[in-house]
């Protein structure tokens, strides 16, 4: 076995297995999973440090969401919604504390919410717009670039008008300190206090679907759930997909390196039909200032290029090239669909009866049977036989070829089978 | 007579061409109206999206091409034009397939937004193109926004003051209903994209594959199916009977309406045909007989 094949063996065991584990591999670690009815909680509190120095604490509630920047694909560093038991101590994170939509003034000339209460900034909380022209500003650079300076938060939002609405953020926040809480569980008709730790995972248990992952605060009293340390593998399924999609961008990127060395040594060597290369040229030109002109907005000179190429060329020689199809069933049908056995006639006319009753025509011709035979109209014929019969055979069918596919998978997973490139054995 | 006969059992191919032609080809300018009589899969699918609350959305896989856009055409319109008009939010990309299925879903979603007064961003969104299914099936059900970090138009799909419609939009537990739309929709959705099988899923296929999905429907795993163009008219006779001047008068010959004439009359052309084929087998086996 030569290097190259050890290699591609190896990669496909791994991943395989993957996609074992990923079905086997509980989201939870048994044995130390427990599971009981919820009776009570303590949600978790992080301790955070601003960057101005400030501490602020946040309890993770329900109007709480947690962020961390990432690179984005254009290079921007962009916030990305977290767990809250994703979030580490030491972490750098922006915490989203609430959203409001802004009301009138209280009798002290507080701020108001919507709904009447007040709103108090806590320490390291600043409002930031929500449709401004950036939303990455708080509301107070955003006031200075309309010209409307103000001195503080609490200012700010005095001179905002009503009806507003609001982000209230700790952004770019050490988390000094996590405790993580606590939930009260009954097992077996007695309380126990399971604490949560940096690896539980809570698992709401439902009655008529899959256990799904919840955050502590959308535990409800009365809940069953299971808490347990995760299995980091699930974790993982997201960045699996990722590299599978990044897999399959390459063979195709690799499918049209493969056809320009093609065609380019066709040009060299002038081979028969050689001036064909220069279309395939043209057409990936083309075909790449169509594909980047989908992007714009509509009404744009690009756009409006890319839709020519895509909507009224591609378009029309595709559906063309496919409308071609039905000349070659008539004409296949014609040929075939001759009775020279007793199966040939049943096919047939199953054939006729199912392409009828699926056509107006069907009705056309048996309409008039109604009442007691209403059940011998065409389409009602027709159906019987694709949802009885015909459905029966495809299940069957689909059996067959299912256990052929899991027979095979297995023999190119435990590397058995013979792969085109892999060598003479 | 019989002789006459036996020379029905080889007929030209031109003549068949010419023949399925002039059937086909017709009805694009002769105006003909054929009644549907629309079938449960269809009125199924109908009644999910139609009962569908303002807060869920509708996610539509939509693959379909310059290929298929025969059949999947006029089916992707009557969803659109379901959903737009009951103000009902749509989710859309498209997974695997041909490059330019989001393009061609993008021009009938401008359209029929148009004709509506909807709004990107708000009452729909196209989130482009993506690849590697199952495995992506399963992510788009978990996390939809990490599958699509940013959409056609390239806003950041979190960026809730651009996408509006995409705030509390997670996973296939937001979906009301995933329609795959395309000539032959990937069966995986059904596995993959949401394990405990309670987001309905829904196909709108060619009609030549239909005959692979009624397993699915009978077990319950699909909530409903639009069966080619039949099916598409179907949809938009059940919206016509529903809503009739308010949808009419957007579009008073929808797609599918118009593109099931020429396949009726193809359908019987062929139908015809191989009737005559047999005619002709029958009378070539005649003479034969009676020669010995």
């Amino acid at each position: 076995m030569n290097a190259r094949k050890r290699l591609i063996a190896f990669v496909t065991f791994i991943a395989g297995l993957y996609f074992v584990l990923e079905f086997i591999v509980p989201p939870t670690v048994p044995l130390v999973t427990v599971t009981g009815v919820a009776l009570s909680k303590r949600l978790p509190v992080f301790q955070l440090e601003t960057a101005s120095g400030q501490n602020a604490v946040v309890e993770a509630d329900p109007s709480v969401t947690f962020y961390v920047l990432r690179r984005s694909k254009s290079g921007t560093f962009e916030p990305k919604p977290q767990r809250s038991r994703e979030i580490q101590k030491g972490q750098i994170v922006t915490v989203r504390t609430r959203t409001v939509t802004l009301g009138g003034f209280g009798p002290n000339g507080e701020r108001l919410d919507s709904n009447g209460n007040p709103i108090v900034l806590r320490q390291g909380e600043v409002p930031y717009t929500t449709d401004g022209p950036d939303t990455s500003l708080p509301v107070w650079s955003f006031e200075k670039l309309m010209g409307r300076v103000g001195p503080d938060g609490e200012a700010i939002l005095a001179m905002l008008d009503e009806g507003e609405a609001i982000n209230i953020e700790i952004r770019d926040a050490k988390v000094a300190d996590v405790d993580r809480g606590q939930i009260v569980l009954k097992m077996n008709g007695e309380s126990r206090t399971v604490p949560i730790t940096d690896y539980s995972v809570i698992m709401l248990n439902k009655r008529r679907s899959q256990p799904e992952e919840v955050e502590m605060h959308s535990v409800q009293v009365g809940d069953t759930v299971s808490i347990g340390p995760n299995t980091w593998l699930r974790d993982q399924r997201d960045t699996a997909t990722q590299f599978y999609a990044v897999v399959g961008t390459l063979a195709l990127g690799m499918g049209l390196i493969s056809l320009g060395v093609v065609n380019i040594r066709k040009i060299k060597k002038r081979e028969s039909e050689w001036y064909t290369a220069f279309l395939f040229f043209g057409a990936i030109v083309i075909g790449v200032l169509a594909g980047l002109g989908k992007y714009e907005l509509t009404g744009t000179r690009s756009r409006a290029f890319s839709d020519i190429i895509v909507l009224q060329v591609i378009n029309a020689m595709g559906s063309s090239i496919f409308s071609l199809l039905a000349f070659y069933l008539a004409s296949a049908a014609y040929r075939a669909f001759r009775i020279r056995t007793a199966e040939a006639a049943l096919m047939m006319g199953t054939a006729l009866i199912v392409m009828l009753g699926q056509t107006p025509f069907g009705m056309y011709l048996t309409g008039w049977m109604i009442g007691t035979f209403e059940f011998l109209q065409l389409p009602n014929v027709a159906g019987w036989i694709l949802r009885t019969p015909s459905s029966a055979f495809v299940r069957a069918l689909q059996f067959g070829a299912m256990l052929g596919a899991i027979a095979t998978a297995l023999r190119y997973w435990l590397n058995l089978e013979r792969v085109a490139g892999m060598g003479d054995d | 007579m019989w002789k006459l006969l036996a020379k029905l059992d080889k007929v030209d191919r031109k003549v068949i061409y010419l023949t399925l032609f002039i059937a086909a080809g017709l009805p694009f300018f002769v105006s003909i109206r054929i009644p549907v009589k629309p079938w449960k899969e269809t009125e199924a699918a109908f009644n999910l999206v139609d009962s569908c609350p303002e807060d869920k959305v509708v996610a539509i896989c939509s693959n379909w091409t310059a290929g298929s856009q025969g059949e999947n055409w006029g089916q992707y319109e009557a969803i659109v034009a379901h959903c737009m008009m009951k103000k009902i939010k749509l989710v859309v990309f498209s997974l695997d397939g041909d490059a330019i299925a989001p393009q061609m879903a993008e021009a009938v979603n401008e359209t029929q937004a148009r004709k509506y007064g909807r709004q990107y961003g708000v009452d729909w969104v196209n989130l482009g193109r993506t690849v590697g299914a199952p495995l992506t099936m399963a992510a788009i059900g978990r996390n939809l926004k990490s599958v699509f970090p940013r959409d056609l138009r390239g806003y950041a799909t979190n960026d809730s003051a651009k996408l509006p419609i995409l705030q509390g939009v997670n996973g296939c537990e937001d979906f009301q209903i995933l329609w795959a739309i395309e000539y032959q929709p990937n069966v995986d959705w059904m596995v993959w994209l949401d394990p405990s099988g309670t987001t309905p899923i829904a196909f709108a296929s060619a009609g030549i594959v239909t005959t692979s999905w009624y397993p699915y429907l009978s077990s319950g795993q699909m909530k409903g199916m639009m069966a080619g163009i039949r099916g598409a008219a179907e949809y938009e006779d059940l919206l016509r009977q529903k809503y009739g001047k308010r949808y009419l008068d957007s579009d008073p010959r929808p797609r599918g309406g118009r593109l099931l004439v020429p396949l009726a009359f193809g359908h019987l052309v062929i139908i015809a045909f191989i009737l005559i084929g047999n005619l002709g087998t029958l009378a070539v086996k005649r003479m034969k007989r009676s020669a010995q």
